[in-house]
């Protein structure tokens, strides 16, 4: 690994240079080098710009150019006058933010927890297959009235909303992951007698990271979709509220500025998956390498 | 070098193809017709979004006495979730005229989205709105209701605004309040649960809550919000400037009905049974609110304008007079 991060950053920059094993992630913001940077970011400024134009040429109300969206979201939300956090920030970004990060973390717990235990037992997995299959089929914002009644509606009906919508990808990935560890492994640690937990945390749990992560990326966005749609029902703050409360109040860019606030957030938690994914599987790249 | 030049091809396309897609959202206008000139209508289809309560019935009486007809007008009435939707749905020339309450009209207008008063639809009695609480609760009176959380069925619109006015009228400080947003037919559950401390009903729900065991503690048109103009018919000033002999055989037939109304209100009464759930009991019990002669009254509906600023609807005052159609 030496030699790699070694390198020098011109050699690196080179087009076709192989940055993808050893380069930081936010170098090229995610992509591979300059040049599939620069293709990839020129047809989103492309598309700003034609969109920019038909704007400007349309005049509707419904439909402001997207700079001056962009620059009323960045009035509501970036860090100004020498204070970091703006009071829309403070109002709608953090308590969105929490209460889908509290909605995830409690999503992915119980449906990592439950997936080892259904994975490792077949048992199990016959009894609560079409329960699985049942819940993980209504859509989730069909039981906000539900979710009303018994919870009310402070932040608790709000997290567990999410946290019941954005279980099932991790859930069932959990379960693949457990199911395809090596059988060589399990029979393995049972010749070497070692003990259930040494199991779990040495094989089961690293065998199937790399599905949980692939099914915490599909929650996530899960997560922020129902985080928008539980704000927008007898709610008093958020992103969704701001963006429903924008609509009926007739302020279009700041209806269109919320929808541009989600598009930034999804693709920057996205990113920071993907970095702590390559960290916590970094091992797991090696190994395979190992192996092959 | 090939691939790179197909790339940015396929980027030009889809920024093409967006311009075209706003072009086609922007040009909205309907044709007009070549009745043009002699008082003929430009456009006799009118859909008009309406929401299925007691307050809209003038559309469906003058449907029902041929006054539409005999201003050569088709009208078909299309049924809405609320005002909110209504204004957009001009916008985009899906509905031609609507029914709204004038706070949404007012903020549309502030936010540079053109709209035409075009008729008055109600005004409210002391009985049209009123803040209820559960039999149960400890609230007695309005000075109570500092501090605690109430429940409209829209924010910025016409029952806080109402309840703010009256409020500070009445010494209690409105911004202690809290507003939530819930639909009508869940409050009767969420006050009984205690969700919220109290919720802001009207017809037909007043009547349900009220029968259910609610106690009203404050009626939100009262005072300074007496009799204060609730909700009426818009269009899009677009569609006016285009149509406007449309739009005036629309406003006079609405103003006929509005008139047969206000000398016979039973009228509406049996016109709600047929367009909405209620049946004919629950319209003869449904506290009416009142309809009233003639053209936009800019003075009355000025009061909207005030109430708004007021309490903070509004940041800056809109100009009432000019949004009142002229015939």
């Amino acid at each position: 690994m030496s030699t790699v991060s070694g390198r020098t950053d011109s050699k690196a920059a080179l087009p076709g240079a192989a940055t993808r094993r050893s380069g930081p992630m936010l170098r090229w913001l995610g992509t591979r080098g300059p040049r599939e940077f620069v293709l990839r970011w020129v047809v989103l400024f492309a598309l700003f710009i034609g969109w920019e134009l038909a704007a400007k040429a349309a005049e509707s109300p419904y439909f402001p150019p997207p700079s001056e969206f962009a620059a009323r979201a960045a009035e509501l939300w970036l860090p100004a006058d020498g204070t970091w956090l703006t009071e829309a920030t403070a109002n709608d970004v953090l308590p969105s933010l929490a209460r889908m990060f509290g909605g995830l973390a409690l999503g992915s717990l119980v449906a990592v927890v439950l997936g080892v235990a259904i994975g490792l037992s077949r048992r199990l997995g016959d009894y609560v297959d079409p329960l699985i299959q049942f819940s993980r089929a209504i859509p989730p914002p069909a039981l906000i009235p539900i979710f009303l009644v018994l919870f009310d509606r402070g932040a608790l009906m709000r997290v567990l909303l999410i946290a019941f919508g954005a279980m099932w990808p991790v859930l069932l990935n959990t379960i693949e992951g457990v199911r395809s560890v090596d059988v060589i492994k399990y029979e393995t640690a049972s010749i070497f007698r070692i003990g259930f937990a040494d199991k779990l945390v040495r094989i089961v749990l690293p065998g199937a990271a790399q599905k949980v992560f692939a099914g915490l990326r599909t929650s996530l966005a899960l997560g922020l979709i129902l985080m928008v749609i539980s704000e927008m029902v007898a709610s008093t703050g958020g992103i969704g509220f701001h963006i429903v409360q924008a609509q009926r109040s007739f302020q279009i860019l700041d209806m269109w500025a919320g929808i541009l606030l989600l598009g930034v957030l999804g693709y920057l938690l996205n990113l920071v998956l993907t970095v702590v994914e390559r960290r916590v599987l970094a091992w797991h790249r090696t190994t395979n390498r190992e192996i092959a | 070098m090939r691939t790179r030049f197909f790339r940015c091809a396929g980027a030009g396309l889809a920024a093409g193809a967006l311009v075209l897609g706003l072009a086609a959202c922007g040009g909205d206008e309907v044709p007009t017709a070549d009745a043009k000139g002699k008082g003929g209508v430009e456009v006799s289809k009118l859909t008009v979004g309406i929401v299925p309560v007691i307050d809209h019935a003038a559309i469906f009486v003058a449907k029902d006495k041929g006054l539409f007809t005999a201003e050569g007008l088709t009208v078909e009435p299309r049924p809405l979730q609320g005002g909110a939707a209504a204004v957009p749905a001009m916008m985009s020339g899906d509905l031609q005229a609507a029914f709204a309450t004038y706070p949404s009209f007012l903020l549309a207008e502030a936010q540079g989205i053109h709209v035409k008063i075009v008729a008055e639809g109600v005004r409210a009695t002391d009985k049209t709105g009123g803040v209820y609480v559960w039999k149960n609760s400890p609230l007695k009176d309005a000075a109570e209701l500092a501090g605690k959380t109430i429940a409209v069925n829209t924010l910025n619109n016409t029952g806080d605004v109402t309840i703010k006015a009256v409020l500070k009228e009445k010494g209690v400080d409105p911004n202690s309040v809290k507003f939530i947003e819930l639909p009508f037919p869940d409050m009767a559950g969420a006050l009984e649960r205690g969700s919220v401390d109290a919720a802001w009903v009207v017809e037909p729900f007043r009547t349900g809550i009220a029968a259910a065991g609610g106690r009203q503690i404050l009626a939100s048109y009262s005072g300074i919000a007496e009799g204060i103009p609730v909700s009426g018919l818009g269009m899009s000033a677009n569609f006016v400037k285009d149509n406007p002999n449309t739009a005036a055989a629309f406003a006079r037939a609405i103003e006929k009905a509005n008139a047969l109304i206000a000398d016979d209100p039973n009228l509406a009464r049996n016109e709600v049974t047929k367009y909405s759930k209620s049946t004919p009991e629950q319209a003869k019990a449904m506290e009416l609110p009142k309809w009233v002669k003639g053209a936009p009254d800019v003075k009355e509906l000025t009061r909207v304008n005030d109430l708004m600023l007021q309490t903070g609807a509004l940041k800056k005052p809109v100009d009432v007079a000019s949004m009142v159609l002229t015939k």
